[in-house]
């Protein structure tokens, strides 16, 4: 027999008094009486039974040591060889790795099953720690609920190193058991390992590519279904072979009245589901694929160099509709700058903060004047200056342009920048097209930068997040479009809000478009699952880990402390009752 | 002869005090009733054995208020008042006392006298007890701690053609001891000692044993067609004579 805290064993001292108060009789009191008649009958029927009531008075000294004893054993808890059990401590290790979202038989994912069965375990330990896949998550504890909770909020995630923590908890934790709860049994599975959608450059729209495999079973013929904004466009078979690849162009000439050529969300699914769903399912965002729209600001009298450059460009495909309008004009036509459309400032500055389009500003007056200054650098790698030569650009007179990245250098500082605002974006040039400012609208360069910007605002340069994101990753921002606030994340498992500064990052629970809003814009960005090692559940590397104990009877469960307390509670009214009854 | 009162007419009520005058009124036949004056005698026998010391107040405190009032009660109305003491022996206060003005005579004999001794009924009432001519009461204002006797000594009274009254006089201690513990008890009359642990198991009997006893004291004076009173020392002083005369009897029976 040892004792987990022997110091305990001093409450034993408490006997001392228990045993004197108990023994020493005390200073007898007179009382007088007027006849002592009734209390000698009295005393002559208890000394009848005077053997018997000695016992009793024992009995009273046997309680209150009991629940002394009771108390120093609560208090120094021992350990007996056959009566009382090792106290069991675990580490519990799940894996949250993907595959745990594979469906069993049952309907139930692994992870769920992976859950129950730690719930097993937690009810026949005494204390316990918690680790997912990607580290710890509840330091040991021995309260127990608080693990359970944890337990429930256990999510899916990428890049799982359960099997790393497992092997360094064995080393360095060798107080705890630990248990690793992953995988099961494989089960045959296909889905989409990889997937894209591009436009080449003289491509009218876009094509998805798609490589599905298929792990596990014989190859069959899989029914694809196609959607279009959450509506069944298309459906199509493919022959689930180890590697297929499924291709299909996004022609909005072939889907009439669907609008395919505005952009939107594409999903390729597989139409019956298998025992891993995460891979089922391929989201895209695609660009639109018809030109943008125009709309010419001008101070009241539009510069005939850039109507007759849009003009050109309208007649090649490269722009839709064009308006030509006065500054004077900017409310009647604020409602018809959408999204995609082009706002061209020729000479003048919108007179409020504009809430949507792409905004290039020619002519902008808000720095110091130079004169005829010399371009020393330009944004050569950059979308809006490919194949733009500006080495001998003549410029009589220009302005500085502040803010935003440099686009145009010259040795006194930019004269053309590319800024975000709002989730917006400007590009600001510090001359215009007017020939007494520079020879730029006399160059072929001039509709080539005019090209460049409308092909980059067509491929989603206004976006702020990208288009494709990996599941179990964060999505973060490519440009700025809030600096305080929250957006809000509407995905395939709800909605939530992630303020922009000390939130939570946003991670989809589940693969699938998510749409992120914020300040009147909302933009979607195609979520996937591509992982072809994750995929292929036929493989299980997880090692067998012991069957749970049988969980302990609910009066294991009371700490020892509450048990102990109650017991000498109990003890106490015990000899109250009896005290009074006149049984002690 | 004084009348007292009217009642209803039962068969063979004396025909001439029925009331016409009513009858001629109500169609009801009533009877007038009459008391007559008659000399009472009334002894008054207080008990001074030690038991009477006990309680808080003391029971004798009690008790002589009580025998100062019903000696008052019976000077006002020109009855004759003897007072008598007994422990193991009867001692004569005063006797014969007549007149309202008697009273502060019996009262400064009463401050004299001291509880002592234990009780002996047999003892203290084997002498006959002097009486005069016409109605005799005995008021008997005791703790009736010698329960053996006070057959004989009832017996005796009655045989002297006596009409007995019993006032029997309690603590609140006596009732409910409230006392818990070791102790050693001391009987007041008898100067033994006795050492006892009072549980509340041991209380509890005794409490069921002096109730036997009360009842039994109550059985004893019905059997014998005699008036008895209990009263408590700690009750107020109007509260114990109302119980002793509205109990006995004593004013409508003068």
């Amino acid at each position: 027999m040892s004792f987990d805290r022997p110091e305990g064993l001093w409450l034993l001292a408490l006997a001392v008094p228990i045993l004197a108060f108990h023994f020493y009789r005390g200073r007898i009191r007179r009382l007088p009486v007027p006849t002592l008649l009734f209390w000698e009958q009295i005393l002559v029927e208890e000394e009848r039974i005077s053997a018997l009531r000695r016992l009793r008075h024992y009995a009273s000294l046997l309680l209150n040591l009991l629940a002394l004893s009771v108390l120093t054993s609560a208090v120094s808890e021992p350990r007996v060889r056959g009566l009382t059990r090792d106290p069991v401590r675990l580490a519990l290790v799940v894996d949250t790795s993907p595959p745990m979202l594979a469906r069993e038989p049952d309907g139930r994912s692994r992870l769920d099953r992976a859950r129950e069965e730690a719930r097993t375990w937690l009810d026949s330990c005494d204390g316990a720690a918690l680790y997912d896949g990607q580290g710890l998550v509840e330091p040991f504890t021995d309260e127990i609920e608080r693990v359970r909770r944890s337990l429930g909020e256990l999510r899916v995630r990428p890049r799982s190193r359960a099997e790393e923590i497992v092997s360094d908890l064995r080393r360095t934790r060798p107080d705890l058991r630990v248990v690793f709860l992953a995988g099961g049994a494989p089960t045959p599975n296909r889905g989409w390992t990889e997937g894209v959608c591009v436009q080449a450059g003289e491509e009218r729209f876009p094509t998805v590519r798609l490589r599905a495999a298929r792990f596990g079973a014989e190859p069959v013929e899989e029914r694809i279904v196609l959607r279009w904004n959450g509506e069944v466009l298309a459906e199509r078979s493919i022959r689930g072979e180890a590697e297929t690849v499924f291709e299909f162009g996004v022609d909005p000439s072939r889907h009439p009245g669907r609008r395919l050529e505005l952009g939107g969300v594409l999903e390729a699914a597989f139409a019956s589901p298998d025992a891993f769903p995460l891979d089922d399912v391929a989201t895209f965002v695609v660009p639109p694929s018809a030109p943008p729209p125009v709309i010419v600001f001008h101070a009241g009298k539009p510069d005939p160099v850039l109507s007759s450059a849009l003009e050109a460009l309208a007649s090649r495909g490269w722009i839709g509709e064009r308006i030509l309008v006065s500054l004077s004009r900017f409310d009647r036509v604020r409602s018809a700058i959408g999204e995609g459309t082009a706002v061209i400032l020729d000479r003048c500055a919108p007179p409020e903060a504009p809430s949507g389009g792409s905004w290039l500003q020619l002519g902008a007056a808000s720095g110091a004047e130079l004169v005829r200054p010399v371009v020393t650098d330009w944004d050569r790698s950059g979308p809006l200056f490919d194949g733009v030569e500006l080495t001998s650009l003549a410029v009589q007179r220009a302005r500085l342009v502040r803010g935003g990245r440099p686009l145009i250098e010259t040795a006194s500082g930019p004269i053309a920048t590319v800024e975000r605002r709002a989730g917006l974006v400007f590009v600001a040039l510090g001359f215009s097209a007017d020939l007494a400012e520079s020879d730029f609208a006399l160059r072929a360069a001039f509709p080539l930068f005019l090209r460049n910007w409308f092909e980059w605002i067509r491929r989603g340069a206004t976006r702020a997040f990208p288009t494709q994101a990996s599941f179990g990753d964060a999505i973060v921002p490519e440009a700025e479009w809030l600096r305080e606030g929250a957006y809000r994340v509407v995905g395939a498992q709800g909605e939530s809000a992630h303020p922009v500064r000390g939130g939570e990052p946003i991670v989809p629970l589940w693969p699938g478009a998510v749409r992120i809003s914020a300040e009147g814009r909302e933009e979607f960005v195609a979520v996937n699952f591509f992982d072809s090692d994750s995929s292929d559940l036929a493989r299980s590397t997880a090692p067998a880990s012991d069957p749970a104990p049988l969980p302990r009877p609910w009066f294991r469960r009371i700490p020892y402390a509450v048990l102990a307390a109650a017991i000498v509670l109990a003890l106490l009214l015990l000899e109250w009752f009896l005290y009074h009854r006149g049984w002690i | 002869m004084e009348f007292s009162d009217y009642r209803h007419y039962t068969p063979g009520d004396e025909i001439r005090y029925i009331d016409w005058n009513v009858y001629a009124r109500h169609g009801t036949l009533f009877v007038k009733e009459f008391t007559a004056e008659e000399n009472v005698h009334a002894s008054i026998v207080l008990d001074v054995s030690a038991s009477m010391s006990f309680g808080d107040p003391p029971k004798f405190e009690a008790a002589r208020e009580v025998v100062a009032a019903l000696g008052y009660i019976g000077l006002a109305n020109f009855d004759t008042v003897s007072v008598y003491t007994f422990s193991d022996r009867l001692a004569t206060l005063r006797r014969f006392l007549r007149g309202r003005a008697r009273i502060f005579e019996l009262l400064s004999e009463l401050d004299r006298v001291e509880p002592g001794g234990s009780s002996d009924f047999r003892a203290a009432f084997s002498a006959p007890l002097p009486r005069l001519k016409g109605r005799s009461l005995v008021l008997l204002v005791t703790d009736f701690y010698d329960a053996g006797g006070l057959a004989e000594a009832l017996h005796s009274l009655l045989s002297q053609r006596f009409e007995v009254h019993l006032i029997h006089l309690l603590a609140r201690e006596e009732i409910e001891p409230q006392a818990r513990g070791r102790y050693r008890l001391l009987d007041l009359e008898s100067g033994r000692e006795r050492d006892v642990t009072l549980r509340p198991d041991s209380v509890e009997r005794y409490r069921r044993r002096f109730d036997a006893h009360c009842r039994e004291l109550e059985r004893t004076a019905r059997e014998r067609e005699v008036a008895y009173v209990r009263i408590r020392s700690d009750e107020s002083i109007e509260k114990r004579i109302l119980d002793v005369v509205r109990a006995g009897g004593i004013l409508e029976k003068r």
